[in-house]
Protein backbone atom coordinates (compact mmCIF):
# COMPACT_ATOMS: atom_id res chain seq x y z
CA UNK A 1 0.00 0.00 0.00
CA UNK A 2 2.87 2.52 1.05
CA UNK A 3 4.60 1.73 -2.24
CA UNK A 4 1.46 2.50 -4.18
CA UNK A 5 0.69 5.71 -2.45
CA UNK A 6 4.27 6.37 -3.15
CA UNK A 7 4.04 5.95 -6.80
CA UNK A 8 0.74 7.58 -7.08
CA UNK A 9 1.96 10.63 -5.48
CA UNK A 10 4.67 10.94 -7.89
CA UNK A 11 2.60 10.21 -10.66
CA UNK A 12 0.22 12.76 -9.58
CA UNK A 13 3.09 15.20 -8.59
CA UNK A 14 4.19 14.63 -12.44
CA UNK A 15 0.63 15.43 -14.58
CA UNK A 16 -0.01 18.24 -12.20
CA UNK A 17 3.64 19.89 -13.01
CA UNK A 18 2.75 19.11 -16.91
CA UNK A 19 -1.30 20.14 -16.64
CA UNK A 20 -0.67 23.22 -14.27
CA UNK A 21 0.25 25.29 -17.12
CA UNK A 22 -3.69 25.01 -18.70
CA UNK A 23 -4.89 25.91 -16.09
CA UNK A 24 -2.66 28.92 -15.14
CA UNK A 25 -3.41 30.28 -18.72
CA UNK A 26 -7.01 29.92 -18.26
CA UNK A 27 -6.55 31.84 -14.96
CA UNK A 28 -4.74 34.49 -16.14
CA UNK A 29 -6.85 35.48 -19.41
CA UNK A 30 -9.79 35.45 -16.74
CA UNK A 31 -8.33 37.37 -14.15
CA UNK A 32 -6.88 40.08 -16.88
CA UNK A 33 -10.59 39.75 -18.17
CA UNK A 34 -12.12 40.89 -15.00
CA UNK A 35 -9.67 43.49 -14.56
CA UNK A 36 -10.28 45.36 -17.36
CA UNK A 37 -14.15 44.78 -16.90
CA UNK A 38 -13.57 46.72 -13.35
CA UNK A 39 -11.42 49.37 -15.13
CA UNK A 40 -14.29 51.13 -16.83
CA UNK A 41 -14.55 48.54 -19.74
CA UNK A 42 -18.70 48.70 -19.09
CA UNK A 43 -18.36 52.36 -18.81
CA UNK A 44 -17.85 52.58 -22.30
CA UNK A 45 -21.29 51.30 -23.27
CA UNK A 46 -24.14 53.61 -23.70
CA UNK A 47 -28.13 52.44 -23.02
CA UNK A 48 -28.01 52.43 -27.03
CA UNK A 49 -24.85 50.13 -26.94
CA UNK A 50 -26.08 47.59 -24.06
CA UNK A 51 -26.42 45.13 -26.80
CA UNK A 52 -22.70 44.94 -27.54
CA UNK A 53 -21.84 45.04 -23.70
CA UNK A 54 -24.35 41.97 -23.59
CA UNK A 55 -22.26 40.24 -26.62
CA UNK A 56 -19.19 40.82 -24.69
CA UNK A 57 -19.99 39.00 -21.88
CA UNK A 58 -21.50 36.44 -24.14
CA UNK A 59 -17.92 36.22 -25.59
CA UNK A 60 -16.59 36.47 -22.49
CA UNK A 61 -17.92 33.89 -20.87
CA UNK A 62 -17.68 31.65 -24.13
CA UNK A 63 -14.13 31.94 -23.89
CA UNK A 64 -14.05 30.96 -20.26
CA UNK A 65 -15.75 27.67 -20.92
CA UNK A 66 -13.50 26.99 -23.69
CA UNK A 67 -10.40 27.54 -21.57
CA UNK A 68 -12.06 25.84 -19.05
CA UNK A 69 -12.85 22.72 -21.24
CA UNK A 70 -9.31 23.03 -22.93
CA UNK A 71 -7.97 22.83 -19.25
CA UNK A 72 -9.50 19.51 -18.00
CA UNK A 73 -8.76 17.88 -21.92
CA UNK A 74 -5.09 18.91 -21.49
CA UNK A 75 -4.74 17.56 -17.68
CA UNK A 76 -6.38 14.06 -19.32
CA UNK A 77 -3.79 13.98 -22.45
CA UNK A 78 -1.09 14.55 -19.86
CA UNK A 79 -2.02 11.68 -18.03
CA UNK A 80 -2.72 9.43 -20.93
CA UNK A 81 0.38 11.03 -22.52
CA UNK A 82 2.17 10.22 -19.17
CA UNK A 83 0.88 6.56 -19.35
CA UNK A 84 2.64 5.99 -22.73
CA UNK A 85 5.82 7.64 -21.84
CA UNK A 86 5.94 5.91 -18.30
CA UNK A 87 4.81 2.24 -18.86
CA UNK A 88 4.89 1.84 -22.50
CA UNK A 89 8.11 3.25 -24.14
CA UNK A 90 11.63 2.07 -23.61
CA UNK A 91 12.56 4.77 -21.01
CA UNK A 92 10.03 2.94 -18.41
CA UNK A 93 12.57 0.16 -17.81
CA UNK A 94 12.87 1.72 -14.54
CA UNK A 95 9.12 1.79 -13.37
CA UNK A 96 8.49 -1.97 -14.49
CA UNK A 97 11.86 -3.10 -12.57
CA UNK A 98 10.17 -1.39 -9.50
CA UNK A 99 8.91 -4.12 -6.96
CA UNK A 100 4.99 -3.38 -7.10
CA UNK A 101 2.41 -4.86 -9.79
CA UNK A 102 0.98 -3.76 -12.75
CA UNK A 103 -1.71 -3.15 -12.27
CA UNK A 104 -0.78 -0.65 -9.38
CA UNK A 105 1.48 1.34 -12.28
CA UNK A 106 -1.92 1.49 -14.33
CA UNK A 107 -4.07 2.57 -11.56
CA UNK A 108 -1.90 5.11 -9.57
CA UNK A 109 -1.46 7.13 -13.84
CA UNK A 110 -5.68 6.75 -13.59
CA UNK A 111 -6.42 8.22 -10.48
CA UNK A 112 -3.56 11.02 -10.38
CA UNK A 113 -5.01 11.91 -13.46
CA UNK A 114 -8.63 12.27 -11.88
CA UNK A 115 -6.74 14.36 -8.79
CA UNK A 116 -4.88 16.61 -10.83
CA UNK A 117 -8.45 16.98 -12.73
CA UNK A 118 -10.34 17.87 -9.41
CA UNK A 119 -7.34 20.28 -8.19
CA UNK A 120 -7.83 22.00 -11.64
CA UNK A 121 -11.55 22.28 -11.48
CA UNK A 122 -11.46 22.99 -7.79
CA UNK A 123 -8.96 26.36 -9.11
CA UNK A 124 -10.88 27.32 -12.45
CA UNK A 125 -14.19 26.70 -10.28
CA UNK A 126 -13.14 29.74 -8.00
CA UNK A 127 -11.41 31.39 -10.94
CA UNK A 128 -15.12 31.50 -12.77
CA UNK A 129 -16.73 32.29 -9.78
CA UNK A 130 -14.12 35.55 -8.93
CA UNK A 131 -14.57 37.07 -12.41
CA UNK A 132 -18.38 36.46 -12.77
CA UNK A 133 -18.52 38.67 -9.66
CA UNK A 134 -16.71 41.34 -11.90
CA UNK A 135 -19.11 40.84 -14.71
CA UNK A 136 -21.89 38.69 -12.98
CA UNK A 137 -23.21 36.96 -16.11
CA UNK A 138 -22.51 33.33 -14.49
CA UNK A 139 -24.27 34.64 -11.70
CA UNK A 140 -27.22 35.39 -13.34
CA UNK A 141 -27.24 32.59 -15.12
CA UNK A 142 -26.70 30.30 -11.14
CA UNK A 143 -29.33 32.57 -9.49
CA UNK A 144 -32.51 31.41 -12.13
CA UNK A 145 -31.46 27.69 -11.16
CA UNK A 146 -32.87 27.88 -7.24
CA UNK A 147 -36.12 29.40 -9.09
CA UNK A 148 -36.61 26.33 -10.73
CA UNK A 149 -37.06 24.56 -7.95
CA UNK A 150 -39.93 26.78 -6.53
CA UNK A 151 -41.63 26.03 -9.65
CA UNK A 152 -45.12 24.72 -8.75
CA UNK A 153 -44.84 20.46 -7.85
CA UNK A 154 -40.90 20.47 -9.51
CA UNK A 155 -38.97 18.47 -6.78
CA UNK A 156 -35.62 19.44 -7.73
CA UNK A 157 -32.51 19.10 -5.23
CA UNK A 158 -29.58 21.37 -6.63
CA UNK A 159 -27.03 20.33 -4.29
CA UNK A 160 -27.56 16.50 -5.66
CA UNK A 161 -27.91 17.66 -9.17
CA UNK A 162 -24.20 19.77 -8.53
CA UNK A 163 -22.75 16.62 -6.80
CA UNK A 164 -23.62 14.14 -9.99
CA UNK A 165 -23.06 16.38 -12.41
CA UNK A 166 -19.61 16.41 -10.83
CA UNK A 167 -19.48 12.56 -10.55
CA UNK A 168 -20.33 12.42 -14.44
CA UNK A 169 -18.14 14.66 -15.53
CA UNK A 170 -15.01 12.80 -13.62
CA UNK A 171 -16.44 9.68 -14.58
CA UNK A 172 -16.39 10.82 -18.21
CA UNK A 173 -13.08 11.84 -17.65
CA UNK A 174 -11.92 8.32 -16.37
CA UNK A 175 -13.33 6.78 -19.31
CA UNK A 176 -11.79 7.98 -21.73
CA UNK A 177 -8.78 8.24 -19.68
CA UNK A 178 -8.68 4.23 -19.41
CA UNK A 179 -9.79 3.92 -23.16
CA UNK A 180 -6.75 5.46 -24.40
CA UNK A 181 -4.48 3.41 -21.57
CA UNK A 182 -5.91 0.31 -23.12
CA UNK A 183 -5.75 0.93 -26.68
CA UNK A 184 -2.02 2.34 -25.95
CA UNK A 185 -1.50 -1.05 -24.37
CA UNK A 186 -3.14 -2.70 -26.90
CA UNK A 187 -0.40 -1.13 -29.50
CA UNK A 188 2.08 -2.06 -27.38
CA UNK A 189 1.29 -5.87 -28.94
CA UNK A 190 2.76 -4.30 -31.84
CA UNK A 191 6.51 -4.91 -32.66
CA UNK A 192 6.58 -0.48 -33.85
CA UNK A 193 5.80 1.63 -36.22
CA UNK A 194 2.59 1.63 -38.22
CA UNK A 195 1.04 -1.81 -36.80
CA UNK A 196 1.62 -0.23 -33.43
CA UNK A 197 -0.33 3.44 -34.30
CA UNK A 198 -2.99 1.25 -36.24
CA UNK A 199 -3.43 -0.99 -33.21
CA UNK A 200 -3.80 1.96 -30.91
CA UNK A 201 -6.08 4.13 -33.44
CA UNK A 202 -8.13 0.88 -33.91
CA UNK A 203 -8.51 -0.45 -30.69
CA UNK A 204 -9.64 3.52 -29.52
CA UNK A 205 -12.84 3.39 -31.68
CA UNK A 206 -13.20 -0.20 -30.68
CA UNK A 207 -13.60 0.74 -27.86
CA UNK A 208 -15.86 3.52 -27.90
CA UNK A 209 -17.82 1.39 -29.93
CA UNK A 210 -17.97 -0.95 -27.16
CA UNK A 211 -18.74 1.68 -24.58
CA UNK A 212 -21.73 3.00 -26.80
CA UNK A 213 -22.83 -0.20 -26.70
CA UNK A 214 -22.86 -0.83 -23.02
CA UNK A 215 -24.20 2.14 -22.60
CA UNK A 216 -27.14 1.50 -24.86
CA UNK A 217 -27.97 -1.72 -23.68
CA UNK A 218 -27.83 -0.72 -19.88
CA UNK A 219 -29.78 2.66 -21.31
CA UNK A 220 -32.81 0.06 -22.70
CA UNK A 221 -32.57 -2.57 -19.44
CA UNK A 222 -33.41 -0.07 -17.21
CA UNK A 223 -36.04 1.16 -19.69
CA UNK A 224 -34.74 4.88 -20.12
CA UNK A 225 -35.39 5.61 -24.14
CA UNK A 226 -36.00 9.28 -25.64
CA UNK A 227 -39.56 9.36 -24.95
CA UNK A 228 -39.86 12.84 -25.70
CA UNK A 229 -43.73 12.39 -24.39
CA UNK A 230 -42.39 12.29 -20.95
CA UNK A 231 -40.09 15.26 -21.92
CA UNK A 232 -43.14 17.90 -21.72
CA UNK A 233 -42.65 19.15 -18.29
CA UNK A 234 -40.19 20.26 -16.03
CA UNK A 235 -40.12 17.12 -13.22
CA UNK A 236 -40.09 14.74 -16.36
CA UNK A 237 -36.93 16.56 -17.94
CA UNK A 238 -35.40 16.43 -14.10
CA UNK A 239 -36.07 12.81 -13.74
CA UNK A 240 -34.78 11.69 -17.04
CA UNK A 241 -31.87 13.99 -16.45
CA UNK A 242 -31.17 12.32 -13.40
CA UNK A 243 -31.53 8.46 -14.61
CA UNK A 244 -29.67 9.28 -17.63
CA UNK A 245 -26.77 11.13 -15.97
CA UNK A 246 -26.30 8.20 -13.01
CA UNK A 247 -26.50 5.34 -16.00
CA UNK A 248 -23.80 6.85 -17.63
CA UNK A 249 -21.42 7.56 -15.00
CA UNK A 250 -21.82 4.57 -13.16
CA UNK A 251 -21.30 2.67 -16.44
CA UNK A 252 -18.24 4.70 -17.12
CA UNK A 253 -16.92 4.12 -14.01
CA UNK A 254 -17.52 -0.36 -14.72
CA UNK A 255 -16.03 -0.20 -18.01
CA UNK A 256 -12.89 1.50 -16.72
CA UNK A 257 -12.48 -0.67 -13.98
CA UNK A 258 -12.47 -2.83 -16.99
CA UNK A 259 -10.39 -1.23 -19.29
CA UNK A 260 -7.58 -1.05 -16.54
CA UNK A 261 -7.98 -4.27 -15.41
CA UNK A 262 -7.47 -5.36 -19.45
CA UNK A 263 -3.89 -2.86 -19.83
CA UNK A 264 -3.58 -4.33 -16.84
CA UNK A 265 -3.46 -8.42 -17.74
CA UNK A 266 -1.93 -7.51 -21.22
CA UNK A 267 1.01 -5.52 -19.69
CA UNK A 268 1.35 -8.77 -16.76
CA UNK A 269 1.67 -11.21 -19.55
CA UNK A 270 2.26 -9.62 -22.86
CA UNK A 271 4.58 -7.30 -21.79
CA UNK A 272 6.80 -5.86 -24.88
CA UNK A 273 9.05 -2.75 -24.14
CA UNK B 1 53.74 -16.48 -25.89
CA UNK B 2 55.80 -17.78 -28.64
CA UNK B 3 55.22 -21.11 -27.52
CA UNK B 4 52.04 -21.12 -26.75
CA UNK B 5 50.01 -23.45 -28.59
CA UNK B 6 47.51 -21.84 -30.48
CA UNK B 7 44.42 -22.99 -31.90
CA UNK B 8 41.87 -21.52 -34.99
CA UNK B 9 38.70 -20.13 -33.27
CA UNK B 10 35.83 -22.82 -33.94
CA UNK B 11 32.32 -21.61 -32.55
CA UNK B 12 31.42 -25.16 -31.06
CA UNK B 13 27.82 -25.65 -29.79
CA UNK B 14 28.31 -25.91 -26.37
CA UNK B 15 24.67 -25.66 -24.21
CA UNK B 16 26.06 -26.60 -20.64
CA UNK B 17 26.40 -23.88 -18.30
CA UNK B 18 29.79 -22.68 -17.17
CA UNK B 19 31.23 -25.37 -14.77
CA UNK B 20 34.51 -24.02 -13.06
CA UNK B 21 34.85 -24.47 -9.45
CA UNK B 22 33.17 -21.68 -7.68
CA UNK B 23 35.21 -18.46 -6.49
CA UNK B 24 32.48 -17.72 -3.40
CA UNK B 25 30.96 -20.23 -1.29
CA UNK B 26 27.72 -21.36 -1.27
CA UNK B 27 24.67 -19.49 -0.91
CA UNK B 28 21.92 -20.12 1.57
CA UNK B 29 18.09 -19.90 0.99
CA UNK B 30 17.37 -21.63 -2.46
CA UNK B 31 17.76 -25.08 -4.10
CA UNK B 32 20.35 -26.13 -6.57
CA UNK B 33 22.68 -24.05 -5.99
CA UNK B 34 21.13 -21.93 -9.18
CA UNK B 35 20.65 -18.00 -9.28
CA UNK B 36 19.47 -18.03 -13.02
CA UNK B 37 18.33 -20.83 -15.57
CA UNK B 38 17.12 -20.82 -19.16
CA UNK B 39 15.44 -23.61 -20.68
CA UNK B 40 15.36 -23.49 -24.58
CA UNK B 41 14.38 -19.76 -24.31
CA UNK B 42 13.10 -18.18 -27.80
CA UNK B 43 11.94 -14.85 -28.35
CA UNK B 44 9.76 -14.23 -31.90
CA UNK B 45 9.76 -11.11 -33.41
CA UNK B 46 7.65 -11.38 -36.65
CA UNK B 47 8.57 -14.31 -38.91
CA UNK B 48 11.97 -14.58 -37.37
CA UNK B 49 13.35 -15.28 -33.66
CA UNK B 50 15.55 -12.63 -32.45
CA UNK B 51 16.90 -15.25 -29.27
CA UNK B 52 16.38 -19.35 -30.73
CA UNK B 53 16.43 -22.23 -27.59
CA UNK B 54 18.99 -19.95 -25.62
CA UNK B 55 19.82 -22.76 -22.68
CA UNK B 56 22.15 -22.10 -19.26
CA UNK B 57 22.27 -22.13 -15.68
CA UNK B 58 24.48 -19.46 -13.86
CA UNK B 59 25.85 -19.82 -10.45
CA UNK B 60 26.16 -17.76 -7.44
CA UNK B 61 29.02 -16.09 -6.90
CA UNK B 62 30.02 -15.74 -10.85
CA UNK B 63 30.62 -12.59 -12.96
CA UNK B 64 29.33 -13.87 -16.79
CA UNK B 65 29.88 -12.51 -19.83
CA UNK B 66 27.41 -12.95 -22.71
CA UNK B 67 29.24 -11.18 -26.20
CA UNK B 68 27.84 -11.17 -29.18
CA UNK B 69 27.72 -8.58 -32.06
CA UNK B 70 24.58 -6.01 -32.91
CA UNK B 71 21.14 -7.90 -33.42
CA UNK B 72 22.44 -10.99 -31.74
CA UNK B 73 20.08 -11.12 -29.57
CA UNK B 74 21.96 -10.17 -26.46
CA UNK B 75 19.25 -7.35 -25.17
CA UNK B 76 16.28 -9.50 -25.93
CA UNK B 77 17.73 -12.16 -23.48
CA UNK B 78 18.18 -9.18 -21.18
CA UNK B 79 14.57 -8.02 -21.44
CA UNK B 80 13.30 -11.39 -20.71
CA UNK B 81 15.07 -12.19 -17.82
CA UNK B 82 14.12 -9.11 -16.05
CA UNK B 83 10.57 -9.73 -17.02
CA UNK B 84 10.42 -6.74 -19.32
CA UNK B 85 9.18 -8.56 -22.64
CA UNK B 86 7.38 -12.06 -22.89
CA UNK B 87 9.30 -14.91 -23.72
CA UNK B 88 7.54 -16.78 -26.98
CA UNK B 89 8.73 -20.27 -26.03
CA UNK B 90 10.78 -21.79 -23.27
CA UNK B 91 11.43 -21.12 -19.53
CA UNK B 92 13.70 -18.60 -17.11
CA UNK B 93 13.32 -18.74 -13.50
CA UNK B 94 15.31 -16.74 -11.29
CA UNK B 95 16.20 -17.82 -8.14
CA UNK B 96 13.61 -20.66 -8.74
CA UNK B 97 10.62 -17.89 -9.72
CA UNK B 98 9.59 -17.11 -13.17
CA UNK B 99 10.19 -13.79 -13.90
CA UNK B 100 7.55 -11.55 -11.77
CA UNK B 101 7.02 -9.20 -9.29
CA UNK B 102 8.88 -11.15 -7.04
CA UNK B 103 12.02 -11.53 -9.02
CA UNK B 104 12.21 -7.66 -9.63
CA UNK B 105 13.42 -7.92 -5.67
CA UNK B 106 16.30 -10.22 -6.75
CA UNK B 107 17.74 -8.36 -9.98
CA UNK B 108 19.01 -5.20 -10.59
CA UNK B 109 19.03 -4.06 -14.13
CA UNK B 110 21.08 -1.83 -15.85
CA UNK B 111 20.11 -1.01 -19.45
CA UNK B 112 22.35 0.10 -22.45
CA UNK B 113 19.54 3.17 -22.83
CA UNK B 114 18.60 5.82 -20.20
CA UNK B 115 16.41 4.17 -17.97
CA UNK B 116 13.86 7.19 -17.29
CA UNK B 117 12.98 10.42 -19.10
CA UNK B 118 14.92 12.98 -20.52
CA UNK B 119 13.93 15.50 -17.86
CA UNK B 120 14.38 13.19 -14.84
CA UNK B 121 16.78 14.76 -12.13
CA UNK B 122 19.48 12.08 -10.66
CA UNK B 123 17.88 13.08 -6.56
CA UNK B 124 14.77 12.02 -8.55
CA UNK B 125 15.67 8.58 -9.39
CA UNK B 126 18.15 8.41 -5.91
CA UNK B 127 14.93 8.67 -3.90
CA UNK B 128 12.95 6.29 -5.97
CA UNK B 129 15.37 3.68 -5.38
CA UNK B 130 15.49 5.07 -1.63
CA UNK B 131 11.96 4.41 -1.81
CA UNK B 132 11.04 1.47 -3.51
CA UNK B 133 14.16 -0.87 -2.51
CA UNK B 134 14.81 -2.34 0.34
CA UNK B 135 18.46 -3.22 -0.28
CA UNK B 136 19.49 -0.09 -1.80
CA UNK B 137 22.28 1.88 0.11
CA UNK B 138 21.37 5.28 -0.67
CA UNK B 139 24.08 7.18 1.43
CA UNK B 140 26.43 5.00 -0.80
CA UNK B 141 24.83 6.15 -3.89
CA UNK B 142 25.16 9.64 -2.71
CA UNK B 143 28.92 9.08 -1.80
CA UNK B 144 29.60 7.88 -5.65
CA UNK B 145 27.36 10.12 -7.66
CA UNK B 146 29.53 12.89 -5.97
CA UNK B 147 33.14 10.93 -6.55
CA UNK B 148 32.11 10.45 -10.52
CA UNK B 149 31.94 14.16 -10.72
CA UNK B 150 27.92 14.45 -11.07
CA UNK B 151 25.44 16.68 -9.29
CA UNK B 152 22.00 14.91 -8.06
CA UNK B 153 20.05 18.13 -9.89
CA UNK B 154 21.38 17.09 -13.04
CA UNK B 155 18.98 16.19 -15.55
CA UNK B 156 19.32 13.06 -17.16
CA UNK B 157 18.63 14.45 -20.86
CA UNK B 158 21.44 16.88 -20.46
CA UNK B 159 23.97 14.37 -18.88
CA UNK B 160 26.75 13.39 -21.16
CA UNK B 161 26.14 9.71 -22.07
CA UNK B 162 29.15 8.57 -19.76
CA UNK B 163 27.83 10.30 -16.99
CA UNK B 164 24.45 8.83 -17.46
CA UNK B 165 25.67 5.66 -17.71
CA UNK B 166 28.27 5.86 -14.61
CA UNK B 167 25.14 7.73 -12.91
CA UNK B 168 22.57 4.37 -13.48
CA UNK B 169 25.48 2.18 -13.00
CA UNK B 170 25.81 3.21 -9.54
CA UNK B 171 21.84 3.00 -8.81
CA UNK B 172 22.15 -0.48 -10.08
CA UNK B 173 25.34 -1.34 -7.83
CA UNK B 174 24.48 -0.02 -4.92
CA UNK B 175 21.52 -2.09 -4.46
CA UNK B 176 22.34 -5.40 -2.60
CA UNK B 177 20.65 -7.83 -4.28
CA UNK B 178 20.66 -11.79 -5.87
CA UNK B 179 21.41 -11.23 -9.80
CA UNK B 180 23.07 -8.17 -11.62
CA UNK B 181 21.74 -7.85 -15.21
CA UNK B 182 24.31 -5.36 -16.93
CA UNK B 183 23.30 -4.20 -20.70
CA UNK B 184 26.23 -2.79 -22.64
CA UNK B 185 27.59 -1.38 -19.42
CA UNK B 186 30.92 -0.32 -21.65
CA UNK B 187 29.93 0.39 -24.43
CA UNK B 188 29.03 3.90 -25.27
CA UNK B 189 31.58 5.65 -22.30
CA UNK B 190 34.99 6.21 -22.10
CA UNK B 191 37.45 4.30 -21.83
CA UNK B 192 38.72 5.77 -18.28
CA UNK B 193 34.67 5.71 -16.77
CA UNK B 194 35.12 1.95 -18.00
CA UNK B 195 37.82 1.16 -15.26
CA UNK B 196 35.56 3.11 -13.10
CA UNK B 197 32.21 0.94 -13.86
CA UNK B 198 34.72 -2.09 -13.36
CA UNK B 199 35.86 -1.63 -10.02
CA UNK B 200 32.19 -0.45 -8.99
CA UNK B 201 31.09 -4.07 -10.34
CA UNK B 202 33.98 -5.80 -8.19
CA UNK B 203 33.16 -3.30 -5.23
CA UNK B 204 29.75 -3.61 -4.95
CA UNK B 205 28.41 -7.41 -6.12
CA UNK B 206 27.83 -9.55 -2.91
CA UNK B 207 29.47 -12.62 -1.55
CA UNK B 208 26.14 -14.67 -2.95
CA UNK B 209 24.91 -12.82 -6.08
CA UNK B 210 26.20 -12.88 -9.69
CA UNK B 211 27.00 -10.26 -12.08
CA UNK B 212 25.47 -10.82 -15.87
CA UNK B 213 26.91 -8.70 -18.23
CA UNK B 214 25.84 -8.45 -22.11
CA UNK B 215 28.26 -6.77 -24.41
CA UNK B 216 29.91 -6.20 -27.84
CA UNK B 217 32.99 -5.15 -26.44
CA UNK B 218 34.86 -7.77 -24.26
CA UNK B 219 38.55 -5.90 -24.12
CA UNK B 220 37.58 -4.47 -20.49
CA UNK B 221 35.55 -7.22 -19.41
CA UNK B 222 38.26 -9.52 -19.83
CA UNK B 223 39.80 -8.23 -16.92
CA UNK B 224 36.88 -9.02 -14.08
CA UNK B 225 34.35 -12.20 -15.76
CA UNK B 226 34.78 -15.42 -14.15
CA UNK B 227 32.50 -17.34 -17.64
CA UNK B 228 32.02 -16.04 -21.04
CA UNK B 229 29.20 -17.04 -24.01
CA UNK B 230 28.90 -16.28 -27.04
CA UNK B 231 25.62 -15.31 -28.88
CA UNK B 232 25.26 -15.41 -32.18
CA UNK B 233 22.07 -14.93 -34.42
CA UNK B 234 20.08 -15.96 -31.21
CA UNK B 235 21.69 -18.90 -30.30
CA UNK B 236 24.83 -19.59 -27.58
CA UNK B 237 27.47 -20.64 -29.42
CA UNK B 238 30.56 -21.25 -27.02
CA UNK B 239 30.28 -21.87 -23.28
CA UNK B 240 32.99 -21.63 -20.51
CA UNK B 241 35.24 -20.50 -18.12
CA UNK B 242 37.97 -17.77 -19.25
CA UNK B 243 40.77 -19.52 -18.18
CA UNK B 244 39.23 -22.75 -20.19
CA UNK B 245 38.80 -20.49 -23.34
CA UNK B 246 42.22 -19.46 -23.03
CA UNK B 247 43.87 -23.15 -22.40
CA UNK B 248 41.61 -24.13 -25.38
CA UNK B 249 42.05 -21.96 -27.84
CA UNK B 250 45.44 -19.99 -26.79
CA UNK B 251 44.40 -16.68 -27.11
CA UNK B 252 42.58 -13.76 -25.09
CA UNK B 253 38.79 -13.95 -24.92
CA UNK B 254 38.95 -10.19 -26.58
CA UNK B 255 41.39 -11.46 -29.52
CA UNK B 256 38.86 -14.22 -30.05
CA UNK B 257 35.86 -12.10 -30.15
CA UNK B 258 37.28 -10.35 -32.81
CA UNK B 259 38.35 -13.32 -34.62
CA UNK B 260 35.06 -15.19 -34.77
CA UNK B 261 32.52 -12.05 -35.57
CA UNK B 262 35.30 -10.87 -37.67
CA UNK B 263 36.09 -7.41 -35.65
Amino acid sequence: MLKFLNIFFKDFCRIFLRSIIYVIIAVAASLITGYLWNSGFASHFTAQTAYRMNAARYCMAGMWVILVIFAAVMVVVAACQWFGEDILTNRSYLNHMLPIYTWELVVSKALAGLAVLLCAAAILTWDVLKVANSISIVGDLLAVIPDLSKSDGVNFDLAMFIRLGVYFMLMLCLIVMSTAFMSQTLGQLASRGFARNFLIFMGFFALLFVSGTVLLTVFRVFGITLNFAELNNLQGIFDTAENILRLISNTNLVLSILYMTGASLILTYRLNV
Amino acid sequence: MANQKTKKAKISPVRKAPSAPKRQQKPTGYNDDILLSLKGVKKRYGNKYGVNDVTFDIEPGRIVAILGPDGSGKSSVARMICGLTTVSKGEIKVCGLKPSRKTKDLISFLPEIPFVNDYTKVSTVLRKYKAFYKDFDAEKAEKLIKYAGIKLSDVFGRMSSTAMQKAQAIFVMCRKTKLYILDEPMTHIEPKARDFIAKLILSNMQDDSSVLIFSRIPNELEKIIDDVMFIHRGQIKLAGTVDEVRAEYGKEVSSLYREVYKC
